[in-house]
């Protein structure tokens, strides 16, 4: 193995008069040819971890840690050796960043000029140079910042840092504001001239498209704390912190299917110390409000900082097994069905009417009795009235709102049946997490409203109530059971958006069952294929999808597809 | 309103007030034996002298009020066996609709004087009878409706969450049920009323007590009654009365049924 070009061993860096790090100390390796990405939200620090590598930060910042570079470990001093000749950034793109009294090629030469000390001239000659390797038209080399093109500044950026030929460039948000062909151009522009220089090369990005374009290793990074690393497939496909699952789930380049949600602001209060993911996890316990993040080692491979150890799994389901006997035949309704649930993920079982998914709810949910099979829930034997009579358990919501709500009980009375016999909360807080769920459905949450019986709900209205009292019950994981068979088009994709928005911003995990692939494979991150009570296909959600074209030909053409 | 319901309310109304104001003239020697029709006895005398109509106010109030007894008893046990039968299932549906059998099996006439000249023909006595025998209808209507109750998702729901069954069977069970149970409730007041003044009449009631039925019986028992006039008043007023209760009671249970 080639040795690495550069080294990063535990760098944390404070500015001055900052209570905290800005990042905290991590581990970090470029190979010469290699291109790493850093992700992470704005404000995680990445453009910090660029300005220590270039060594702009010690007058403004205590650094500690060590940055090797070539084999040689750096001091302040070095830098001034090796900052432009060696290590070079593309700075972040931004009308601010050329001198706007200067012309182009002037500006590309000047670093030349300065770092290597070569005459004007040839500095003008191998400015022209690299202004043509980097592909801009000899037309703009006289014309002036503010003449050009958003996307041509990015060009002549490139060229810039590229002047003295660097072993290492650092790109901090390469395509920020460009539109996708200059984009493209860009990034496709970066990777000819990597081939042809062999610089090591860090992408600093928050698009995960471009780092899945560029980027071989990936460094996830979060409020300044390295969360996760790994190879660019390990990341992408199979995520292990919440919060880069998160990030990818709220990247629409990459799948075009799938809908959009981005990470929430905030599920639950956060905490003084620990965890600095904590307030926004889907999957936090109250340990991790003590967990102390270390520095990851790079040498481990696919690696995350999480006191869960990363995703979890919620539900683990095996050979789950159901037989209904009618007379002298007995059918199998569920046969050696085996999947799990992981923390957070929405698991889409898809199959026809009569394909046993029903049932499957029902056998989880405890509304009908296994035969056999295992489910363990967090990890640990479970039986189905436990996990639907206790807080954090799971709830089932059954595609027939009337058939699921007493119609004769007043909305107070439904709300309070779980709040009161499984909870045995006190009549003062039961009221106010009944008017706290209404709102969250989107329903009134009005005391006349309280008082209504239910026949005098619509179906969908009916629907939200069902889900409100499932709410009540804080579930970590739901069952939605075709909750939209019984409801008008408009309705339905209202309910489902809602049921999606609420999976997201209170960080439950959902098995939603579904005859509608569309509907599938806008919401699914997994999916599981049943027919005639087997499992037929199991997977990730866009690859299960896909390969499932052939249901959707099935299927009468006035479908459902205007649910978006 | 309707007259039935007048006449319903007259007869409770009358037992009521007569009853409370201490009426003794139902057994109280009041005139001469065998008197017509007057201002002082409006519906004559019998034969031993005492005044029909207030035989006739006192034995509407006892039949009505056996009647509501015995019905009020036979649905509650109907509806509890009814609701255990049909929610809980299983053996115990199998045996206790196995007891309803065998007692709708039985000719009910004979067991009720059976049962009638074993246990003593006392008012409570005939209550206990009446009730024991008109169960098994309200339990088998009853359990047909819990079970179809029994399938919706809602009732799976609470049993999951551990609603407990009391809470099941008064919250999700009777409101439904109501209706229903009201209906027996009158259907089996009426059949009470008759098979109290059938037993009466056969001579098998309590021999002190004066419900229509033994006011018949009596008038019947008087030798030769229809060669004289006392028929008239002695022996239709009161079966004049019995009809119209009956026929009251019918009625109201079927404007409930629509």
């Amino acid at each position: 193995m080639q040795p690495p070009l550069l080294t990063i061993d535990a760098l944390s860096i404070r500015y001055h008069k900052q209570p905290v790090n800005a990042v905290h100390p991590f581990n970090l390796q470029v190979i010469a040819g290699e291109t790493i990405g850093i992700v992470g939200e704005s404000g995680s620090g990445k453009s910090s971890i660029a300005h220590a590598i270039m060594g702009l930060l010690f007058d403004k910042a205590t650094i500690e840690g060590t940055i090797t570079f070539d084999g040689k470990t750096l001091m302040q001093p070095d830098w001034q050796t090796l900052r432009w000749r060696q290590i070079a950034l593309v700075f972040q793109n931004a009308s601010n960043v050329l001198n706007p009294m200067m012309k182009l090629s002037d500006q590309v030469a000047e670093p030349i000029t300065t770092h290597l000390g070569l005459s004007k001239g040839r500095a003008r000659q191998r400015a022209f140079q690299l202004l043509q390797d980097v592909g801009l038209d000899s037309t703009w080399w006289q014309a002036y910042p503010s003449q050009i093109s958003g996307g041509m500044r990015q060009k002549v950026l490139i060229a810039m840092a590229l002047a003295c030929q660097p072993k290492l460039l650092i790109v901090d948000e390469p395509t920020m504001s460009l539109d996708p062909a200059a984009k493209h151009q860009v990034v496709a522009l970066i990777q000819s001239l990597q081939e042809k220089y062999h610089f090591g090369l860090i992408v600093i990005s928050h698009e995960m498209k471009i780092i899945q374009h560029m980027c071989s290793k990936v460094y996830v990074f979060y409020k300044g704390h390295h969360l996760e690393y790994g190879t660019l497939n390990d990341v992408l496909e199979k995520p292990r912190h919440p919060y880069t699952k998160g990030l990818i789930g709220a990247s629409w380049e990459l799948d075009a299917h799938r809908d959009i949600w981005g990470i929430p602001t905030s599920i639950r209060a956060s905490a003084a110390s620990g965890c600095p993911f904590y307030e926004r996890c889907f999957q936090a316990k109250p340990a991790c409000a003590q967990y102390d993040i270390k520095p990851l080692t790079i040498q481990q491979g696919h690696s995350v900082a999480c006191q869960r150890g990363g995703i979890a799994t919620l539900l683990n389901v095996q050979a789950l097994q159901k037989n209904f006997h009618i007379r002298h035949h007995t059918i199998n309704a569920v046969s050696n069905v085996s999947f799990e649930v992981k923390e957070g993920e929405v698991l889409a079982i898809i199959g026809t009417s009569g394909s046993g998914k029903s049932t499957l709810a029902h056998l989880i949910a405890g509304y009908e009795t296994k035969d056999a099979g295992s489910i363990t829930f967090e990890n640990s034997p479970a039986s189905p009235e436990d996990l639907m009579r206790r807080q954090g358990g799971l709830q089932l919501v059954t595609q027939d709102p009337a058939a699921a709500l007493n119609s004769c009980w007043r909305i107070r009375d439904v709300l309070n049946e779980p709040l009161k016999w499984s909870l045995k909360m006190c009549e003062k807080k039961r009221h106010r997490l009944m008017r706290h769920v209404l709102h969250d459905v989107q329903l009134p949450s009005s005391e006349s409203f309280l008082e209504k019986q239910v026949h005098a709900l619509s179906g969908g209205e009916k629907q939200r109530l069902v889900l409100a009292r499932a709410l009540t019950m804080s579930p970590k994981l739901l069952i939605a059971d075709e909750i939209t068979a019984m409801l008008d088009p408009s309705n339905a994709a209202n309910i489902v958006k809602l049921l999606k928005a609420m999976q997201n911003s209170h960080g439950f995990s959902m098995i939603f069952i579904t005859h509608d692939l569309y509907l599938a494979r806008k919401i699914a991150d997994t999916a599981l294929v049943l027919e005639h009570g087997k499992v037929v296909d199991y997977g990730p959600g866009p690859d299960v999808l896909t390969t499932r074209q052939d249901m959707l030909h099935h299927r009468p053409s006035n479908t459902l597809s205007s649910i978006s | 309103m309707k007259s039935y319901k007048i006449y319903l309310a007259i007869i409770i109304i009358a037992f009521a007030v007569y009853t409370l104001f201490g009426g003794t003239a139902h057994q109280a020697v009041s005139g001469a034996s065998l008197e017509s029709p007057s201002l002082t006895h409006p519906l004559g005398t019998d034969d031993l002298g005492i005044d029909i109509l207030a035989q006739l106010i006192h034995g509407g109030g006892y039949s009505i009020f056996l009647g509501i007894f015995s019905a009020g008893s036979a649905t509650f046990i109907g509806s509890i066996i009814g609701i255990i039968s049909g929610y809980i299932g299983g053996k115990i549906d199998h045996f206790l609709m196995a007891v309803c059998d065998i007692i709708t099996g039985m000719p009910q006439m004979i067991l009720l004087i059976l049962l009638g000249a074993f246990l003593g023909a006392s008012y409570l006595s005939m209550i206990i009878v009446l009730a024991m025998l008109s169960w098994p209808q309200t339990a088998r209507t009853i359990r047909a409706r819990v079970l179809f109750i029994k399938e919706h998702d809602y009732i799976r729901y609470s049993k999951q969450m551990g609603t407990p069954l009391y809470a099941i069977i008064t919250r999700h069970f009777l409101p439904p049920l109501k209706p229903l149970l009201t209906l027996a409730f009158i259907k089996m007041m009426s059949r009470s009323i008759m098979m109290e003044a059938s037993l009466a009449y056969l001579g098998l009631g309590d021999p002190t007590s004066k419900s229509w039925g033994m006011m018949l019986n009596k008038a019947m028992a008087f030798p030769g009654i229809y060669f004289t006039p006392y028929w008239k008043w002695w022996l239709t007023a009161p079966l004049i009365a019995l009809v119209c209760l009956i026929l009251s009671l019918m009625l109201l249970s079927k404007e409930i049924e629509v």
